[in-house]
């Protein structure tokens, strides 16, 4: 029943008349945001002359630095970030100051007028130009499991090498928009398309010098987040509301595409170096890694990104002995931030190209490798010391990782197929495409690593004739967790959901929220949808037995839109509702949840920071060009694991959806910067993301089969980013198309391949092989 | 203020508004708000029509994707009679006289309370999450669903961040049944939507309005010629009388203030009907710019307003004659490429131009893109430029004293220069037919493969003589010079050569020597270099089998 209900918006989508942040009817004088961007990457600023701006038509205010009452600051945990440059422009094409007027087309027109003046510095602009300045942020990472130095100099075999993946913009089709008025009582209200809401909050009250209950902070829904709008919104709300407050009128913000791709962060580069050693079977023994990130200019989320990578680099394998150390660089470039997995594929895409090397190293099918290294029982402690549970490894069963491997083996033909993908490159005519399979396992810890995060709020109403309103912490963003709410509370009030409303996002009404984000928004505000309606269904269950005239043995359960005793009895909800009504019940009720056993060290890097771990693997079919490097993604397998789905039909949308992200990372969405610090991807002409024709029409996508997850909202899991890691599976078809063009076995097994693998990148890899 | 005489001269006439049907509303759009310049898309939104997205104002993401209800006044099939646009980039005053629907339009074209069978399909399927793309998708969509060619290619020109593709195909597939076996109790499906034609009807009967706006034009002191044959020298008989209205569109003062205070010339977009009043408007106004589809030139009138003036091309019928002739295929200057694909689909003699073609953008440019803008804007890399030269293409130049004929060879002078002077326009393009027994194919390299801007692309041509050997050899290339160009001397060392020859071996070394490519954010010059070898190879090893004298 109800059990894929579609989006609780789609029909709103597909009519046009869902509305969006910056769609919302705005006021009669409503003014217009627009940016003055620096020329330069990094620059002394001198003086900044807004005069003629001040004077241009339509202008009310031209927003510096000197305007801020508050704090100029917009960093989300060390407070490195101001919202207006005062002295150092720190990247190019950072704001200046900000012009609100009548129309976007005179702020345009004014913010040509403002003129700055500017001593160019130098510019430091990638891993390397930073580790030669030694410019890093905050401190040196470290994570250590046992004498990983001693592992790898006992291991029979042992490599180097280097891997390096570049950023990744998040392009959510709706860009950054916010729009805040303040009212008679000095309210500052804010509607912004935010992850996060209270943090936005949080912001604007620093910015402005209020207090957090003078602001006021709504989000209807997002066009779009995948972490792009966690931290990356606060400052655009500031804004809006630092001009609503100097000019008295309502304020909107909405950039346009160019000024969002070169004003916000996107996903952290990395650039890792690794020393590995292994038996002659391809167990690895020890890992000493580097990884070193590139934060940008300010801190923002980078710290606990990092970390996540750090955490992640065991991916579905047992690392006996480990030393990760982790730096951030500190470079003059946007300042890179949360993207769906928050660091966790950089870490995967380590972990990946490690097996893949053993395989190529010592000629064993590179599957064989991944499952022999995968967690087992007395190999179960990972490299930070959470022990995975018998959830995961059952002593009298295949753990839950090798239920996936086998039963995507089976349902992605792989035997049969791997064959005739020998055969094929064998019998190619004219010898210039060649074919190329892989499976590849993804392991993803859930929970925020910084335990205060793991809580969550909601707020259910109930009217008196029956009708039912949601309000909980987490935010909307196309991932369907308002339609997985709607189904929680139907199935704890017993009645269709059709009767329930899930209200935009408010910090009025649930305050001190967590981010959306970390894939947790299911988990954490179902559980406290499901505890506010569970105080609210017993409310109703003790009314109930007073009308049913019952007694106190007597079970009773809601069901079908009515409360049925189990002698037979029964009264319909809005029945029950109005009886509460009158006997004066309290039909509104608060629900929290936090997540319980989570621990987490922050000096040692250890603890037990997941509630559990996500699982799936992909398997992708490859062909490339050698020509060319141009290549087609034939087919696609996947077994995921979401334990019980709240709604299949969106488990399976985030997972597709999050395969073709980690896809366009891994491949075509390559960030350009010019040796100017400028971005020269900055439009979808130029920064490709995938389309439908990327996509094979064989794409066959299996929710694992008996996968409850203990103690989790009604035993389902976590979707949102665990899937996205699944791409590596075409990355490493890739290599294994690109091996069978020439000599397989290269120096000590690597196949260098640029990440993304964009068609010249594979061609220069064919052409290296 | 100084341009308030020009102001005075506008409300002095009877008319100030463009007409345009938009859901079946009409709207007369007043000049002094619209301008010359303001996209369809900021129009729609000004009048609260929300419901199409603006996802990046390029053209390129599709999220602001509306049906325009094609005219009917060309004298080839357009391959549907809704055809798919980005907003963003059409100026709304383009569009006088035009129905448009919308997103939040269409739900209504079905039975009361029911929604259009694309919306329905993408609700089952799940095929909007976040869903600010869903309504350009939905409107791409409707349009092929009434072509009844719906596939993955409706939607090439759409991005979706969230889904992956995967549900949307999956509601494509499920319209694909639908339209197979259409339900009776939908009156409308499997034909045209009866209240459509009303749509057109009443944009028609609007367009005998624009008389108003010629009678403007005339105000203003410009002697422009009608469509009711009282003008002088109107030699061209209109086929449809109301839809040929010369009309002036533009605005004072002007919508953004020029720096130097001078108002200058007026804001304008002239829509000449006819050859000879584009080349009077061009005579009177010297820095105007022709405007075809505006595919290119739109992203000026999206993101900083554009040019003050412009002539717009698309309403004049000899720049819009498709046919063949005994030896060639004579494409009109503003064809809509997406007709010129149409026509294509059934002659295998123009493949690299088909196979092209699929590579121009996707549909909601094709739809709008011409071949006289491709070779106007002569990028280096504009898509068409590469085959034009290998299939020795005759670009046909007309000009206020008649026409003359270019060579596609000595078309491209230099960076963006080309042998069309300013008081010139492409009037048609001439492509011999490919001789029986050569072999031709066309490629484009790109990032991303399927809707994206060129690397590198080429179009080849070989042909030999009886004995086999090569008499004919044309290596073309995009990206790889400031111009398209071809590799004369590579071409010359070719020709007497076996063909059961290397023939990569002799052009290698030549081809390598005879480009620099520049590195860019697309590509460096080493791939470049490697790709203009490479693709030769690509085309012998799947073709040379092919060829015979």
């Amino acid at each position: 029943m109800d059990k894929s209900s579609p989006h609780e918006s789609a029909r709103g989508h597909v009519t046009g008349s869902a509305r969006y942040c910056a769609e919302l009817p705005a006021p009669v004088g409503t003014l217009m945001l627009y940016p003055v961007m620096s020329p330069h990457a990094h620059a002394e600023l001198l003086s900044i002359d807004t005069s003629a701006a001040r004077c241009a038509p339509g202008v009310h205010a031209v927003l510096t630095a000197a305007d801020i009452p508050g704090e100029n600051d917009t960093g989300p945990i060390v407070h490195d970030e101001v919202l207006l440059p005062t002295q150092l422009i720190s990247f190019h094409s950072q704001a200046i100051a900000w012009i609100a007027a009548e129309t976007e087309a005179q702020a345009q027109f004014a913010a040509g007028l403002v003129t700055a003046s500017m001593q160019p510095l130098h510019a430091i602009l990638s891993i390397e130009a930073a580790e030669a300045a030694n410019c890093f942020h905050g401190q040196t990472q470290i994570l250590q499991k046992g004498d990983a130095l001693a592992a790898v100099a006992a291991s029979l075999h042992v490599v180097q090498g280097e891997v390096r993946c570049g950023e990744q913009d998040h392009f959510y089709l709706e860009t950054q928009a916010s729009f805040a008025s303040i009212d008679g009582e000095g309210q500052v209200n804010v509607v912004c398309s935010t992850q996060h809401p209270s943090e936005t909050q949080h912001i604007v009250a620093r910015v402005l010098g209020l207090k957090y209950h003078q602001v006021s902070v709504t989000c209807l829904r997002m066009g779009g987040g995948f972490g792009g709008k966690e931290t990356q919104a606060n400052g655009f709300a500031a804004l809006a509301a630092l001009a609503a407050l100097k000019t008295g009128r309502a304020v909107k913000v909405k950039l346009k595409r160019e000024h969002d791709m070169k004003l916000t962060g996107k996903r952290h580069a990395f650039r890792m170096r690794y020393t590995l050693g292994f038996s002659a079977e391809g167990l690895i023994a020890g890992l000493q890694a580097e990884l070193i990130a590139d934060a940008g200019w300010s801190m923002d989320l980078s710290p606990p990104v990092l970390m996540r990578a750090m955490v992640h680099v065991d991916n579905a394998y047992y690392l006996p002995a480990v030393a990760l150390t982790g730096k951030l660089a500190r470079t003059n470039k946007t300042s890179a931030t949360a993207f769906r997995g928050f660091g966790g594929p950089q870490g995967l895409l380590l972990a990946e190209e490690l097996v893949d090397r053993i395989a190529r190293y010592l000629d064993i099918p590179a599957e064989e490798i991944r499952a022999r290294n995968f967690y087992r029982p007395g190999f179960e402690v990972t490299h930070y010391g959470q022990t995975l549970t018998a959830t995961d490894l059952p002593i009298d069963a295949p753990s839950r990782m090798k239920r996936i491997w086998t039963s995507l083996q089976q349902q992605g033909d792989y035997a049969t197929r791997q064959i005739a993908v020998q055969q094929f490159n064998r019998q190619e005519v004219g010898n210039y495409k060649k074919r190329g399979l892989a499976m590849t396992p993804v392991k993803f810890g859930i929970s925020f690593n910084k335990v205060q995060y793991n809580q969550a709020g909601a707020l259910v109403l109930i009217y008196a004739d029956g009708s039912v309103q949601i309000n909980h912490g987490g935010t909307e963003m196309g991932q369907g967790l308002h339609t997985k709410m709607r189904t929680v509370a139907a199935r704890v009030l017993g009645i269709s959901e059709r009767h329930i409303r899930v209200m935009p996002t408010n910090t009025e009404k649930v305050p001190n929220t967590s981010a959306t984000a970390a894939s947790s928004g299911a988990d954490l505000n179902g559980q406290a949808v499901k505890a506010a309606c569970e105080t609210l269904r017993d409310r109703l269950h003790l009314q109930a037995r007073v009308q049913l005239g019952l007694n106190e043995s007597e079970q009773l359960h809601s069901a079908d839109n009515a409360i049925h005793a189990s002698s037979g009895g029964q009264i319909c909800f809005t029945d029950a509702v109005l009886a509460a009504y009158n006997a004066r019940v309290n039909l509104s009720a608060s629900g929290f949840y936090a997540t319980p056993g989570l621990s987490w060290n922050m000096q040692s890097n250890t603890g037990s920071p997941f509630f559990y771990f996500s699982y799936g693997a992909a398997l992708s079919e490859v062909e490339v060009d050698g020509l060319t490097g141009e290549w087609k993604l034939l087919r696609v397998d996947i077994v995921h694991d979401v334990g019980d789905s709240l709604n299949p039909q969106i488990d399976k949308g985030q997972i597709e959806g999050a395969f073709a992200q980690g896809l366009g990372w891994l491949t075509m969405e390559e960030v350009v910067w010019d040796s100017e610090g400028r971005l020269r991807t900055f439009a979808p002409s130029t920064y490709k993301i995938p389309t439908i024709c990327e996509i094979p029409a064989q794409f066959n996508t299996h929710l694992l089969s008996s996968a409850t997850q203990p103690g989790t909202i009604f035993g389902s899991k976590a979707v949102g980013e665990p899937p996205l890691m699944l791409a590596l599976s075409v990355r490493m078809a890739l290599k294994d198309a690109i091996a069978g063009f020439g000599a397989k076995q290269t120096h000590a097994g690597s196949l260098a391949l640029a990440c993304p693998a964009t068609p010249e990148a594979i061609l220069s890899a064919v052409v290296g092989s | 203020m100084h341009f308030a005489v020009y102001h005075s001269a506008m409300n002095s006439t009877a008319n100030n508004a463009v007409q345009i049907t938009i859901n079946q509303h009409t709207h007369a759009l007043q000049l002094s708000t619209l301008g010359h310049n303001e996209t369809l898309l900021k129009t729609l939104h000004r009048l609260g029509l929300q419901g199409t997205k603006e996802g990046c104002g390029d053209g390129d993401c599709g999220a602001c994707t509306v049906a325009w209800c094609a005219p009917q006044k060309y004298d080839f099939a357009l391959p549907a009679r809704y055809l798919a646009i980005n907003s963003c980039l059409v100026p709304t005053a383009q569009l006088a006289g035009s129905a448009i629907l919308t997103v939040e339009g269409i739900a209504h074209l079905g039975e009361a309370n029911s929604l259009h069978p694309v919306q329905q399909a993408m609700i089952d399927c799940a095929g909007s999450q976040c869903g600010y793309c869903t309504p350009g998708f939905v409107m791409s969509l409707f349009c092929d669903y009434h072509a009844d060619s719906l596939s993955d290619l409706s939607v090439e020109g759409n991005l979706c961040r969230c889904t992956g593709y995967t549900s949307i195909r999956l509601a494509i597939e499920k319209l694909k049944l639908q339209r197979a076996n259409p339900i009776p109790r939908h009156p409308r499906e499997g034909g045209d939507p009866g209240k459509v034609s009303d749509v057109l009807r009443r944009s028609t009967h609007l367009n005998l309005n624009l008389q108003g706006e010629f009678e403007r034009s005339t105000n203003l002191g410009f002697r422009l010629r009608g469509n009711d044959g009282n003008a002088d020298g109107n030699t061209v008989a209109p086929k449809n009388p109301v839809n040929d209205a010369t009309l002036l569109i533009n605005d004072n003062p002007p919508r953004h203030p020029r720096e130097d205070g001078d108002p200058g010339s007026l804001n304008s977009l002239f829509l000449p009907t006819n050859l000879s009043d584009a080349f009077a408007l061009k005579q009177i106004h010297p820095d105007a710019l022709w405007l075809a589809g505006g595919t290119d030139l739109g992203l000026a009138f999206s993101q900083s307003g554009g040019a003050a003036q412009h002539i717009a091309l698309d309403r004049i019928s000899e720049l819009q004659r498709l046919e063949f002739s005994d030896h060639a295929l004579h494409i009109g200057g503003t064809v809509p490429l997406a007709g010129l694909l149409a026509l294509l689909k059934t002659h295998r003699s123009f493949e690299p131009i088909t196979r092209m073609l699929h590579w121009f953008a996707a549909q909601q440019v094709r739809n709008r893109a011409t071949i006289g803008g491709n070779l106007g804007t002569a990028s280096p890399i504009g898509d068409l430029l590469p085959v034009l030269l290998a299939l020795d293409a005759q670009i046909v130049l007309a000009r206020p004293t008649g026409e003359r004929t270019v060579a596609a060879a000595d078309y491209f002078l230099s960076y963006r220069q080309t042998a069309c002077n300013p008081d010139e326009l492409v009037l048609r393009v001439e492509i011999p037919k490919l001789k029986p027994g050569r072999i031709s194919q066309s490629y484009k390299i790109g990032k991303r493969g399927s809707d994206d801007i060129s690397i590198v692309s080429s179009c080849f041509q070989l042909g030999v003589d009886a004995a086999g050997r090569v008499n004919f050899a044309r290596l073309a290339y995009g990206g790889v010079a400031a111009v398209p160009m071809r590799a004369l001397a590579a071409e010359s060392a070719l020709l007497s050569v076996s063909a059961s020859d290397d023939l990569l071996a002799i052009a290698k070394p030549i081809l390598l020597s005879t480009f620099q490519p520049l590195s860019d954010f697309r590509g460096s010059a080493a791939y470049r270099q490697q790709l203009i070898v490479n693709l030769f190879d690509k085309f012998l090893r799947q073709h040379l089998a092919n060829i015979h004298g």
